[in-house]
């Protein structure tokens, strides 16, 4: 009888101590940490608090990256248009959309975006995790309205524990879509390039003669690549005429600002990894580097909005050379080999 | 040794029945005492005055396409100019909802709201509010700099801001202002070829409008007020501001065509009467 009365005390013990204890976080955010690779020379990026990173969300990121749900007809993800080997960009003067639908403007490389402020080629979104949003919607490039994404997302095997576990979510919703999109692309940093090895890393040998005379062009007052190309991402983050067109059919920033004082101008694109990202401008007009060198000898067409800085220049045909060794310095092996970075299917 | 090991158990018992009693408190957060921590409501709570005794302000829209006809969607019919057109879509934000008391106290009753002409009951909007003697009503309409630039994945899908409304642009613009849609012949007084389409987005903070109007009216307890407002369509393409050309100006995206958009915008609100 006693026996049986300590048994039922017990229980009794027992069933109080779990049922008061307090509802217990299940997501275990902080057992997946993610260590952001930040090269030397280069700041930490700016991170969203309600958006740090976690190997959950970088991983559901690259799945959704990847994954060609996103797109009307499932044929393309975004990584049709942005690859790693070519620095996320795809080698197209203009890219091609789902049903026949082709991009207004070049595909933008998105080497360390997470250092920009501003997205597209005219600025026209503020936010790594709304910008996401456009290209789904584009009819031109996904065309899948992000209503419609999330319907998909919710029915998949995977998704739903995946948004679970990267952001507590009970299933997948825009707020995880946009933040586990931005979250991989913030991984997607590049900084050890020859030209970095030789300035960062202490390697004086990284860089060859030829190299080194076009970094000095490059940063030469005759030149003057570096007014616009500058900081450890060789941009600006400005938005510059830079005078291809004398009559640009594209306004550009024009088009955000609503200002004809902007009209044909576009947010200075990074240089690293240049080698690989032509063909050039926000059209894809230039196929070479030596075409775009040759531009800017030139002193550009005369646009009334055409940037001051961009005045010509001469140059021999030995330091064009040695000026394009120098940007091709800048490409980043590592980077567009990088195992984390490929698709995981 | 039985009985120390009763005595034991015991007191396991006292202490984790103790340990893991409900915390009591008031659990409403209204209340100016809430406990956030309280499990269980002990009727301590307190509140600053008794409830308000209110109403329900009720704001609803009804679009009219020309000779005080209603709004038939995609049915065509001939406007001032001859023109023959059918509208496939009206719907518009309106924000900061604002009744005006006899005494010029200002009591805003909603932040924001879509009005949709094309779903049944999506043509008004409504809220509680304290009884009393009122005299204006205002509104904004579109989405004000505020709200227009606040992060939109945030939302409910059933919210108006949230992106199931189909009515944010992710570039440049947010969230579109007036969204009027639909197809005209552009040929007067033909009606043999309704093809041209008619696309009218505006958007942007600097085309956000403040409208008002002066109307008495006496909010009684638990009763409705119902406040009509008609909009004319065919002001909103020939009103005060000037004429839309159907021809040459048949579609706006505020920033693509802006003065279109600038026109849309001041005739929409001469056109709310």
């Amino acid at each position: 009888m006693i026996k049986g009365f300590h048994i039922f005390l017990i229980f009794v013990t027992t069933v109080l101590l779990i049922s008061c204890s307090k509802k217990e976080d299940i997501i275990p955010y902080n057992e997946a940490p993610f260590i952001l690779n930040v090269p030397a020379g280069f700041p930490n990026p700016i991170i969203p608090n309600d958006n740090t990173l976690n190997k959950y969300r970088v991983d559901l990121g690259r799945k959704l990256f990847y994954d060609p749900i996103l797109s009307r007809d499932s044929s393309i993800s975004c990584a049709t248009c942005h690859l790693q080997e070519k620095a996320f960009t795809d080698g197209k003067i203009l890219s091609n959309g789902v049903q026949g639908g082709i991009t207004e403007r070049n595909t933008p490389n998105i080497t360390n975006i997470a250092y920009h402020n501003a997205f597209f080629w005219d600025g026209g979104n503020h936010s790594l995790e709304l910008q996401v949003i456009g290209p789904i919607e584009s009819v031109n490039e996904m065309n899948l309205t992000i209503p419609e994404a999330i319907e998909r997302l919710k029915e998949h095997n995977t998704y739903p524990n995946l948004f679970k576990l990267a952001y507590g979510l009970n299933e997948p919703n825009i707020y995880g879509l946009t933040r586990a999109l931005a979250s991989f692309e913030r991984t997607l940093i590049s900084g050890n390039s020859p030209y970095d090895k030789y300035t960062s890393q202490g390697q004086s040998n990284a860089l060859t003669s030829n190299e080194l005379n076009g970094k000095n062009l490059f940063f030469s007052a005759t030149l003057k690549c570096a007014e616009c190309h500058t900081g450890f991402n060789f941009t600006s983050l400005a938005y510059e005429n830079n005078g291809i067109y004398l009559n640009y059919a594209d306004d550009g920033r024009g088009r955000v600002t609503l200002n004809t004082a902007d009209n044909g101008k576009f947010k200075v694109p990074s240089l690293r990894n240049i080698e690989v990202t032509g063909p050039y401008m926000h059209d894809g007009s230039f196929n070479t580097l030596e075409d775009v060198i040759d531009h800017y000898a030139q002193g550009g067409k005369g646009n009334v909005n055409q940037s001051p800085k961009i005045g010509g220049f001469t140059i021999t045909n030995q330091e064009k050379q040695d000026l394009i060794a120098f940007l091709k310095s800048l490409t980043d092996q590592e980077f567009l080999e990088n195992p984390n970075f490929k698709s995981p299917y | 040794m039985k009985h120390y090991f009763t005595i034991i158990i015991l007191s396991l018992l006292i202490l984790t029945t103790y340990s893991c009693k409900k915390e009591e408190g008031c659990t409403d957060p209204a209340a100016i005492n809430f406990n956030p921590e309280a499990e269980k409501n002990d009727g301590s709570c307190l509140y600053n005055t008794t409830p308000a005794e209110t109403g329900t302000f009720k704001l609803s829209f009804e679009a009219q396409t020309s000779n005080g006809q209603n709004l038939v969607f995609n049915q065509p019919y001939v406007d001032s100019l001859g023109y023959t057109i059918q509208i496939e879509g009206f719907k518009f934000y309106i924000s900061n909802l604002t009744l005006v008391k006899t005494n010029n106290q200002e009591i805003k009753i909603k932040d924001v709201d879509l009005i949709n002409f094309k779903v049944a009951g999506e043509n008004y909007t409504d809220a509680k509010i304290l009884i009393g003697d009122y005299k204006a009503i205002k509104f904004g309409i579109g989405v004000d700099s505020v709200l227009n630039h606040i992060d939109p994945s945030q939302y409910p899908n059933n919210h108006p801001l949230s992106l199931y409304q189909n009515t944010y642009w992710n570039w440049s613009t947010q969230y579109r202002f007036l969204m009027l849609e639909g197809r005209a012949d552009t040929v007067i007084g033909s009606s043999s070829n309704i093809n041209q389409l008619l696309i009218y987005h505006t958007g942007l903070d600097n085309l956000y409008r403040e409208y008002q109007k002066n109307v008495t009216f006496s909010i009684g307890l638990n009763a409705i007020y119902e406040e009509k407002l008609i909009i004319d369509i065919n002001q909103i393409f020939y009103g005060t501001f000037g004429n839309i050309d159907l021809k040459t100006e048949s579609f706006t995206h505020a920033t693509t065509n802006y003065n279109v958009a600038l026109k849309a915008t001041e005739n929409l609100k001469t056109a709310i009467k």
